[in-house]
C-alpha cells in the first residue's frame, strides 16, 4: 500500500511535469532496480511464444474467451490466487499492476490501449463473485485509466490448458494427511501480450520494476505506429 | 515501504518446501544451492540429494555414447556415493555444460561438436531424469550459431551461449534465447571490430563463452574462449599451431539485460571463462578467471557508477599454465574456488576484499581437474575431471571421476569417489543439484 501511496502522491505533486517525464517522476531509481530505465523504442522486443487461448469466466460468470477477454488490446496477464499470502508472490504482480493503472491515469495512450487482466488458478474457490470483489474500489469520480478484467475459469480441467499454454508452474500444496491446505505452490510470471495474441516479454521477481514494465508498453505501442497499425 | 531486497529476487519461485529459499532478507548470506546458479531458480537450501553429471561418451567405455549420470548424495542413503541412474542419449556430441529452466523442471545440456540440445525432465522423479525433447535445429534457428555452451535460466525463458559460428567455425558467436518448451526466440551477436553494435569499447573479438545476470543493475555479463576449429582439435596439436593460438577470446562483453544491448566491450586477455556475479545485495561485482594468462580478473562498477575490470590476482604460477578454468564463489561472497586443470588442483581465494583476493588454501584433488560445485553453505564440495574429449590428459593422467569433499573451513576432507571410467560411464564434466523435496509439500 505504501508504494502506491507513494505513486499517488508523485502523481498528485508532480502533474504538471508529468506528461513530460511521467517515468522518472513516478517511479524512482530504487536499491532493487538501481539502473536507469531503458527508453521505450530503443530496443526490440522479440516474439516469445503465441499466447494461449481457453474458457474463462468473467466477473459477471459470462464465458469468454481469454483471447476475447483481452478486449482486441495489449495485455499485461498475471496469474494469480486471491489467498496467496506471500508478499513476493500474487500481492506483488497485483501491487505492480496497480502501478500501470494509476500510471495510465496520466497517460492517454496507454489507458486507451492497454488492459490488465488478472487471472485466478484457482477456479474451487475463486469464483466470479470472489473476482468481483477482488477487484478494488471504483474512484468515486470517474478517471479515464486503463480496463481491468478479473477472470477465472470454469473448471480446473478448463484451467489446465491455459496453464500448459503460458508455461504458468502451478502446484497445489497437501498437509501429511493429503489434503489440500488452500494453498499452492506456483511461479510468479507476468505476461506482455501484444494484440496479435503474442507473448512479447514474460516478467518474473527481479523484473517487475513498473518502468520495465511501462518501456515495454510503449515499445510496442511504438512498433505498432512504425507498422500503421493504429 | 518494505526494503526493496523483501521483494526477494532470490525467491524467484514462491515455493515453501524445506529446502527451498521463500524470501532473502535484507542483508545476510544469500542463499543458494551451487552458488553459480541463476537467481531465478528454485534454491536448495539444505541437504542436496542427487548430483546430474553431464557426461561425455568415451571411445572404449561402456556405450561410448554422452549421457547424463545421476549420483545418490544422501548421507545415510544405502546407494550413497553410487551411481543410480544414467539416460545415454546415443553418440558423441562433446557434451559440456547444462542448466536447468528457471522453474527448474527441466534441465538443457548442450554438445559443442554437433549443436544437439537435450532435455531432460528432472522433476516427475528427480532421482531418475528421463530425456523428453531433443533440439537439432540450433544453428538454423539463430541464424548460423554453433556449439550451444552456457544454459542460463531466465524468466520463461533459456538463454544459451554459443561458442562459434556456421559460417568458418571460429570464435565469432552469440546468445540465443529459447522458450522454456524449446521455442526459438531472439540471437544477440556478441560485438566484434566490425560491428560494435553500439557498445563501446576496445579490442571487441565477437567472442563469446559464459553468461551470468545481475538484475539488480540490469546488467549481463559474457565472456570468450574459442570456436568449434579449436575445442575439436586435439590439445598437443593446438599449442604447436602458432595461427591457432591467437584464436582466443580477449574480452568480457556488459550488456544491458532488459534490452539485450551490447554496452560496453572489456579488454581481458588469454580467454577469460566462467564468470560469477557476487551475491550481497551491495555487492555490484564479478570475478573471471582468464586460462591462458592464470589471471583473476575483476569486473566491477566503480564509484562514478562505471563499470570496469582489472586483473586483481594471479593464480598459480602463469608461467607453469596452471589453465584455471572452473570458479565457484561462496554464498557469502568471502571465497572462490579456482580449480587448476594442469596440476589437478583446487585452489581456495580469500575475496573478502574483492580488490585484493589471496589464495589461502589448495589441495590437489587428481591428475586433471575442471569443475567444481558447492552446496549454498558451503561445506561440500564436488569435483570433476574432464575438460574436452581433445584436451583431456593421455594415458595414465586421463583420470575421470567424480570427487566429493567437506569444506570445514580450514581443509577439505574426502568423503567418496565415483571413477567414471570404471563404472563405464565417460568423461565427467558439469554437475548441477536435485532434490525431491524442490516438487513437493
Amino acid at each position: 500500500m505504501g508504494r502506491h501511496g507513494a505513486l499517488l502522491v508523485a502523481a498528485a505533486l508532480t502533474s504538471a511535469t508529468a506528461a513530460a517525464s511521467p517515468l522518472d517522476v513516478a517511479f524512482p531509481r530504487t536499491d532493487a532496480f538501481d539502473f536507469e530505465a531503458p527508453a521505450a523504442g530503443t530496443y526490440a522486443l522479440p516474439v516469445i511464444r503465441p499466447a494461449a487461448d481457453g474458457t474463462v469466466l468473467d466477473e459477471q460468470g459470462r464465458r469468454v474467451t481469454l483471447h476475447d477477454a483481452m478486449d482486441g488490446k495489449l495485455v499485461l496477464l498475471s496469474f494469480i490466487y486471491t489467498r496467496c499470502a506471500d508478499p513476493d508472490g500474487c500481492p506483488l504482480a497485483t501491487a505492480v499492476l496497480y502501478d500501470i493503472l494509476f500510471f495510465s491515469e496520466q497517460d492517454r495512450a496507454i489507458a486507451d490501449n492497454l488492459r490488465l487482466v488478472s487471472l485466478s488458478f484457482d477456479p474451487g474457490h475463486d469464483t466470479p463473485e470472489i473476482m468481483a470483489g477482488f477487484r478494488g474500489a471504483e474512484p468515486k469520480t470517474p478517471v479515464h485509466r486503463c480496463d481491468w478484467a478479473y477472470l477465472t475459469t470454469p473448471s480446473e480441467a478448463a484451467l489446465r490448458p491455459l496453464l500448459d499454454g503460458y508455461d504458468q508452474v502451478v502446484r497445489k500444496r497437501y498437509d501429511d494427511a493429503g489434503r489440500f491446505r488452500g494453498m499452492f505452490a506456483h511461479q510468479l510470471r507476468v505476461y506482455l501480450i501484444d494484440r496479435h495474441k503474442r507473448v512479447r516479454n514474460i516478467y518474473g521477481l527481479g523484473f517487475l520494476d513498473p518502468r520495465l514494465l511501462i518501456a515495454d508498453v510503449r515499445t510496442l505501442l511504438m512498433e505498432e505506429q512504425r507498422q500503421g497499425r493504429r | 515501504m518494505r526494503h526493496p531486497m523483501s521483494r526477494g529476487l532470490l525467491a524467484a519461485f514462491v515455493f515453501a518446501g524445506a529446502v527451498a529459499v521463500t524470501a532473502a532478507g535484507p542483508i545476510g548470506p544469500a542463499r543458494a544451492d551451487e552458488t553459480c546458479q541463476s537467481p531465478y531458480l528454485p534454491k536448495i537450501t539444505g541437504q542436496e540429494e542427487f548430483l546430474y553429471v553431464w557426461t561425455l561418451g568415451m571411445e572404449g567405455v561402456g556405450d561410448q555414447s554422452d549421457k547424463l549420470v545421476t549420483i545418490d548424495v544422501r548421507p545415510g542413503s544405502a546407494t550413497y556415493g553410487k551411481v543410480i541412474a544414467k539416460v545415454s542419449v546415443g553418440g558423441r556430441h562433446e557434451a559440456h555444460h547444462a542448466g536447468f529452466t528457471d522453474d527448474r523442471r527441466f534441465f538443457w545440456a548442450g554438445g559443442l561438436d554437433d549443436s544437439m540440445i537435450f532435455i531432460f525432465d528432472v522433476h516427475s522423479d528427480p532421482s531418475r531424469p528421463k530425456l523428453v525433447k531433443t533440439i537439432d535445429t540450433f544453428v538454423k534457428d539463430s541464424g548460423g550459431v554453433v556449439g550451444p555452451h552456457t544454459f542460463y535460466a531466465l524468466p520463461g525463458r533459456m538463454m544459451i551461449t554459443g561458442l562459434s559460428n556456421a559460417n568458418d567455425h571460429g570464435g565469432k558467436s552469440a546468445l540465443v534465447e529459447y522458450t522454456n518448451d524449446g521455442l526459438f526466440v531472439a540471437t544477440h551477436w556478441v560485438p566484434d571490430g566490425k560491428d560494435m553494435r553500439g557498445a563501446t569499447g576496445n579490442g571487441a573479438d565477437g567472442y563469446n563463452y559464459d553468461v551470468r545476470v545481475l538484475p539488480r543493475k540490469n546488467v549481463m555479463l559474457s565472456s570468450s574462449f574459442t570456436g568449434w576449429s579449436n575445442y575439436m582439435m586435439d590439445f598437443g596439436k593446438m599449442l604447436a599451431d602458432e595461427a591457432a593460438m591467437k584464436r582466443f577470446g580477449q574480452t568480457v562483453t556488459l550488456w544491458n539485460l532488459h534490452t539485450r544491448q551490447p554496452r560496453k566491450v572489456f579488454t581481458v586477455p588469454g580467454a577469460p571463462l566462467e564468470i560469477r556475479w557476487a551475491w550481497g545485495p551491495n555487492h555490484n561485482y564479478a570475478f573471471t578467471t582468464a586460462a591462458l594468462t592464470s589471471k583473476l580478473w575483476l569486473i566491477y562498477e566503480d564509484d562514478a557508477g562505471q563499470w570496469q575490470a582489472k586483473a586483481v590476482a594471479d593464480i598459480g604460477d602463469p608461467a607453469k599454465i596452471p589453465l584455471p578454468v572452473d570458479i565457484s564463489i561462496s554464498s557469502d561472497d568471502r571465497h572462490l574456488w579456482i580449480d587448476t586443470f594442469m596440476d589437478g588442483t583446487a585452489r581456495l581465494f580469500d575475496i573478502s576484499d574483492p580488490h585484493n583476493p589471496k589464495e589461502v588454501y589448495q589441495k590437489k584433488i587428481g591428475a586433471q581437474l575442471n569443475m567444481v560445485s558447492q552446496s549454498w553453505d558451503g561445506k561440500r564440495l564436488y569435483f570433476t575431471s574432464s575438460l574436452l574429449a581433445n584436451w583431456d590428459k593421455q594415458g595414465n593422467d586421463n583420470e575421470q571421476f567424480l570427487k566429493a569433499y567437506t569444506w570445514d573451513g580450514k581443509q577439505l576432507t574426502h568423503k567418496f569417489t565415483v571413477d567414471f571410467r570404471k563404472e563405464n560411464l565417460g568423461r565427467s564434466h558439469i554437475m548441477r543439484f536435485g532434490a525431491r523435496s524442490l516438487y513437493s509439500g
